[in-house]
């Protein structure tokens, strides 16, 4: 009897911190109310108290059952993560009821498929005239990828610190994270820092270059935030149909190449440089992998791209060639060409090469997606390693390392985790592309689109629509967020439920 | 033989006609230029769409963007021209419905590359103006319900929290 | 953090950035000859 009040326990904590979660996010709702407000979007205002009303009375249901237990139990790091991937799940749900009441969504479905791209900050919409939607709407759409981008690093933070899988040991350092800061709070103090500045001065140059390019002023104000929050959060949601290609100018996409390849360093790279370690830049081992894959890509992309003479001049070939590339390859989404322009224009070899480019994806520690440029650094390593091993004799034994803020030695645990999560990755995409596949879409389109959602990029081949099958639209929904998530909560998740309904179910049989 | 005259004539102003006509083929579903992007390639076309979010004023020429419905296209038009354009569309505004004619691009050289449509006479064929959003009675008494229901739950929540700290 | 720092930060992350593109639209330029 004893041990079912203690999983009632769990549960009740559980709640309590999920409802917390719950509140804090919903409360965001308040930022859309009042510009809806401002603007007399009397539509758009009632949608969003419908919706925040439903959500803030959740979640203060579920505090309430969990209230009673904060002091006695102990939160651990199996809770932390139900609570993250549950109540991401749940957020999905109630985040969506905007998007539903507004009536640009054609089902429920699509309306998550939207949030849980833009808590993924992924970027596909599935959202039905974007060119008249509410400045309400279109404001939640934006803070949703920007909160949802950060908040997933934070919140990854507070609760994957002692895991032992992926990016996140690395980005600790054994447990001990001298460089940054000893605890988590003041961790994740510092990433909302790094990002309201950039938010301020991003959107400043954004909104400078709007006016500049021929937009009013208060139009490029609201056009430069949102593309800010879209770019720094490497979501790739734009307030408009056309995404970028809206605002034909070079300046304006060079600024948001920048932001979005700021935005997807990894948080402890930024930390280094305001502390004053510049050379960082150099020595990381991330820096160094995007660069050369950025530079490798691109080149490819570009050499075909002119041969081909799909574009005639080198400012055509780098503002559609290179910028795909880095969009894709940041994992950001941003695009200036219409979907079905890399099916027709294209060719084969330039579509394969942004695949690649999307599975590779951004950096650890960041809103970025992807395979990530510590891990591809790291196999790329461990190889050269294995084949010194094998041609050397074994009294010589050559130890490896790489830097990542400090110099750290290439363990066969870190190795084996990265080849780990890089397939899990791997996998994930292989079902994609078979399913697109078995719903009648071309091979390259397919693969394509499950690059894009594997590595929450955001760019499309034209498969993403409200006409898509709907296991399709399931499939993607939880591949971003699997991906988003780097697997390993959510199968927690998934084992601490069944494990928990079972152990439920044998006490209860024993009685 | 005056007759002959007009008759033939009139058959000549037919024949000729004819492919001016064919000429200017009018699209009103964007995605027919994107699929066929490569055979209209720097060929003159007329299309006809809702001037969406703004003029964009670059000196001599502007950019409209207008939207067919679902898919958006960049127009590059004589601000002159662009001036003509009253009314553009956003939420609760329907834009002016303009048709365009122009020579289309695929990946315009002068503009890096993008889509667009140099326009050589722009109509306004439909004006815009202000579009009000209908709101269902259901929709305002469901938000106040569930405002008050949200208020009560907050005060209810504050209160038992004071009292178990007490 | 003092704000010198931020500053200099920020300036750090955008130029080496530009560089980093501008090599990328170097390239661009010798495959366009």
């Amino acid at each position: 009897m004893k041990k079912i009040i203690k999983n009632f326990d769990d549960f009740k904590i559980i709640n309590f911190y999920v409802g917390n979660v719950i509140i804090v996010t919903a409360s965001m709702m308040l930022i859309p109310i009042l510009t809806s407000l401002i603007f007399k979007e009397w539509s758009t205002l009632l949608d969003f108290i419908i919706s925040i009303s439903i959500a803030i009375s959740l979640g203060i249901f579920l505090m309430f059952t969990g209230r009673s237990k904060i002091d006695t139990v102990k939160v651990q790091w199996k809770h932390g993560l139900i609570i993250a991937s549950s109540s991401w799940l749940i957020l999905t749900l109630l985040c969506a009821v905007p998007y539903e009441l507004s009536g640009n969504t054609k089902s429920f479905l699509d309306a998550c498929f939207d949030v849980m791209s833009g808590f993924t900050t992924t970027g596909l919409a599935l959202t039905q005239d974007l060119d008249h939607l509410s400045l309400g709407l279109n404001m939640w759409r934006h803070i949703i990828t920007f909160v949802g981008g950060q908040g997933m690093v934070v919140l990854a933070l507070s609760f994957m610190v002692n895991h032992t899988l992926g990016a996140y040991k690395m980005y600790v350092g054994e447990g001990k994270d001298a460089e940054l800061v000893p605890n988590v709070k003041n961790t994740a103090r510092i990433i909302w820092k790094i990002s309201i500045v950039y938010l301020i001065i991003g959107t400043i140059m954004l909104w400078i270059n709007g006016m500049f390019i021929g937009m009013q002023p208060v139009s490029a104000f609201f056009h430069g935030l949102f593309i800010f929050m879209s770019a720094w959060s490497t979501g790739g949601f734009a307030p408009m149909s056309q995404n970028i290609l809206y605002y034909h100018s070079l300046s304006y996409e060079l600024l948001t190449m920048v932001l979005f390849v700021i935005g997807s360093l990894n948080f402890a790279l930024h930390y280094a440089i305001w502390q004053g370690n510049k050379k960082e830049i150099f020595k990381n081992i991330e820096t160094q992998s995007f660069f050369i894959t950025a530079l490798i890509i691109s080149f490819f992309v570009a050499l075909k791209l002119t041969n081909s003479g799909v574009y005639s001049n080198a400012i055509s070939v780098f503002r559609k060639g290179v910028y795909n590339v880095l969009s894709a390859h940041t994992t950001t989404g941003f695009g200036n060409l219409y979907a079905r322009q890399f099916a027709t224009e294209w060719g084969d070899f330039p579509v394969v090469m942004l695949i690649i480019a999307m599975l590779i994806g951004g950096s650890a520690c960041s809103t970025a997606g992807g395979f990530k440029g510590l891990r591809v650094g790291l196999v790329f390593k461990s190889i050269v390693a294995e084949v010194d091993k094998l041609l050397n004799s074994d009294r010589k034994i050559r130890v490896f390392k790489f830097h990542h803020i400090k110099d750290i030695v290439l363990g066969d645990g870190m190795v084996k985790s990265a080849y780990l999560i890089i397939t899990c990755y791997i996998i994930l995409f292989f079902i994609g592309t078979a399913l697109g596949t078995y719903y009648g879409y071309p091979v390259l389109s397919s693969a394509f689109e499950a690059a894009s959602v594997t590595g929450n990029v955001g760019l499309s081949i034209g498969v993403t629509a409200p006409s898509m099958p709907a296991a399709m639209k399931i499939y993607y929904i939880i591949a971003m967020y699997l991906g988003r998530l780097e697997f390993i909560s959510v199968f927690v998740l998934i084992g601490a439920t069944f494990g928990g309904i079972k152990r439920l179910w044998l006490r209860l049989l024993e009685q | 033989m005056v007759k002959t005259f007009r008759t033939i004539i009139l058959v000549c102003v037919l024949v000729l006609s004819f492919p001016i006509i064919c000429k200017a083929k009018e699209y009103s579903n964007f995605n027919d230029l994107i699929e066929n992007s490569k055979s209209i390639d720097n060929i003159k076309i007329t299309l006809k769409g809702e001037a969406i979010g703004e003029a964009m004023n670059r000196g001599k020429y502007s950019w409209v963007n207008i939207s067919d419905g679902s898919t958006a296209m960049g127009i590059w038009i004589e601000s002159e021209q662009a001036k003509s354009i009253k009314n553009f569309g956003k939420y609760s505004y329907k834009g002016d419905i303009v048709e365009i004619n122009g020579t289309f691009n695929r990946a315009c050289a002068e503009h890096g590359g993008d889509m667009d449509v140099h326009a050589i006479s722009v109509k306004i064929i439909d004006a815009g103006g202000i579009v009000t959003i209908p709101i269902s009675n259901n929709k305002k008494n469901i938000a106040l319900m569930l405002t008050v229901i949200t208020l009560t739950l907050i005060f209810l929540y504050k209160k038992s929290t004071k009292s178990t700290s007490k | 953090m003092t704000n010198k720092r931020i500053i200099s930060g920020v300036i750090t992350e955008i130029s080496y950035t530009l560089m980093f593109l501008f090599v990328l639209y170097g390239i661009n330029m010798i495959l366009a000859r």
